[in-house]
C-alpha cells in the first residue's frame, strides 16, 4: 500500500460517519456523529482536515449547498462516499475482522 | 442574534484564509445553536493547528522555502548585529566596548543585543509573511517551531557543556536569549514576536489570493 493511500484511524472514522449519515453529511452532523461514538469533543477543523485528505485520495466527493443566514451567509459543503471510499471501508472492515479473530481473548473484555 | 467572538473569527481568517467557507459556516451554526464562547475558541485553535498542519503537508516546498528564507534573513541580520548593538549602546548610554573590557560594564550592550535579537526575529517573520501571501501564517508558524526547536537545542547544549564556550558573534544574538542571563526570555518572547509580527503583516494579500475560494 502506498503511503498516500493509507487510511488513518480518524480518517476511517470520518469515512464511516459520512457513510452512516448519508445525504445530509456536512461538517456539523459528521462531528456530532463522531462525538456520539467516541464520547469526546471533536474539532471541526480536524474533521475538515480529514475530509480534505479523503478527498485528495478520492474516497469522498463534495458539493456545495445554498448559503443560509444562520450560518452567517455561508454555504454547507456536503460530502458523499465515492465507490473507492466504499471499497476502502470494506477493505478496512475485512482487515480489522481478520486481526480481531486472531486475537486471544482480552483480559477484562467480558463483563 | 448571538454573535461569535470577533477576535476569534478574525484570527481564523488570518491563519486560514483559504479555510473552507463551510467550516466557518459550521462554526457559526453551532455557536448560534447554543455552544459557548469557550467551545468556539477551542474550535478556532483546533482549526488553526489542523489547518496549518494540512497546509504544511500539502505545500512542503513552500515550507522549505519559508524556513530557508527566514533563517537566511535572520542570520544575515545577526551578522550585522555587533555593529547595530554597539551603535545603539553608544547612542543610548554612551557605552563603548572598552567600558566592557575595562570596567566590566556590559549591561548597555546586553540591552542593545536584546533589542537587536528581537528585531531580527520580527524582521524574518515579516519577510516570510510578506512573501508567502495565501499561506503566510502556516509558514510563519512552521518557522516559529523551527526557531524554538533550534533555540531549545542550542540552550540545552550550552548548559550541558557547562563551561566557557566560544560562540560566533552572529550566533550570540540567537542563543543569548535562551540563556539564564537573559532570563530565557526567548522561549516566551520569540514565539510572541514571530506570531504577532506574522499576524499583523500578512493580511491583504491573503484575502485577495483566497477571495472566492471554497477549498
Amino acid at each position: 500500500m502506498r503511503r498516500r493511500d493509507y487510511l488513518g484511524q480518524f480518517e476511517l472514522m470520518v469515512l464511516l460517519a459520512v457513510t452512516a449519515i448519508g445525504e445530509d453529511a456536512y461538517g456539523v452532523p459528521i462531528a456530532r456523529e463522531l462525538e456520539a461514538a467516541t464520547g469526546r469533543e471533536v474539532g471541526l477543523g480536524s474533521v475538515y482536515a480529514a475530509l480534505a485528505r479523503l478527498q485528495e485520495k478520492s474516497l469522498v466527493s463534495s458539493r456545495t449547498g445554498d448559503p443560509t443566514p444562520e450560518r452567517g451567509g455561508r454555504a454547507k459543503q456536503y460530502f458523499e462516499v465515492t465507490p473507492d471510499g466504499r471499497k476502502a471501508v470494506r477493505d478496512a472492515r475485512r482487515a480489522f475482522t481478520r486481526l480481531w479473530r486472531g486475537l486471544p481473548e482480552l483480559k477484562g473484555s467480558r463483563p | 442574534m448571538k454573535q461569535s467572538p470577533v477576535v476569534a473569527r478574525w484570527l481564523l481568517s488570518r491563519f486560514t484564509s483559504c479555510t473552507p467557507a463551510a467550516l466557518q459556516g459550521d462554526l457559526e451554526e453551532e455557536f448560534r445553536s447554543g455552544r459557548s464562547s469557550a467551545w468556539y475558541w477551542r474550535q478556532i485553535v483546533g482549526a488553526i493547528v489542523a489547518g496549518s498542519i494540512t497546509e504544511a503537508r500539502v505545500h512542503p516546498f513552500l515550507v522549505l522555502r519559508a524556513l530557508a528564507s527566514g533563517w537566511i534573513v535572520l542570520l544575515l541580520f545577526f551578522a550585522c548585529g555587533d555593529v547595530m548593538a554597539q551603535t545603539l549602546a553608544r547612542y543610548a548610554w554612551n557605552w563603548n566596548r572598552s567600558d566592557g573590557y575595562g570596567y566590566g560594564v556590559w549591561w548597555p550592550f546586553h540591552i542593545a543585543g536584546f533589542v537587536v535579537s528581537y528585531v531580527g526575529f520580527a524582521l524574518s517573520a515579516l519577510m516570510i509573511a510578506r512573501t508567502h501571501a495565501a499561506h503566510a501564517m502556516p509558514m510563519v508558524l512552521a518557522y516559529m517551531v523551527s526557531v524554538l526547536s533550534v533555540l531549545a537545542a542550542s540552550a540545552a547544549l550550552i548548559e550541558w557543556i557547562n563551561g566557557p564556550i566560544g560562540v560566533p558573534h552572529t550566533l550570540y544574538y540567537f542563543v543569548s536569549i535562551g540563556l539564564p542571563f537573559m532570563w530565557r526570555s526567548g522561549f516566551v518572547l520569540v514565539p510572541l514576536v514571530i506570531f504577532f509580527t506574522g499576524l499583523f503583516s500578512c493580511g491583504k494579500e491573503m484575502e485577495m489570493t483566497c477571495a472566492g475560494t471554497n477549498r
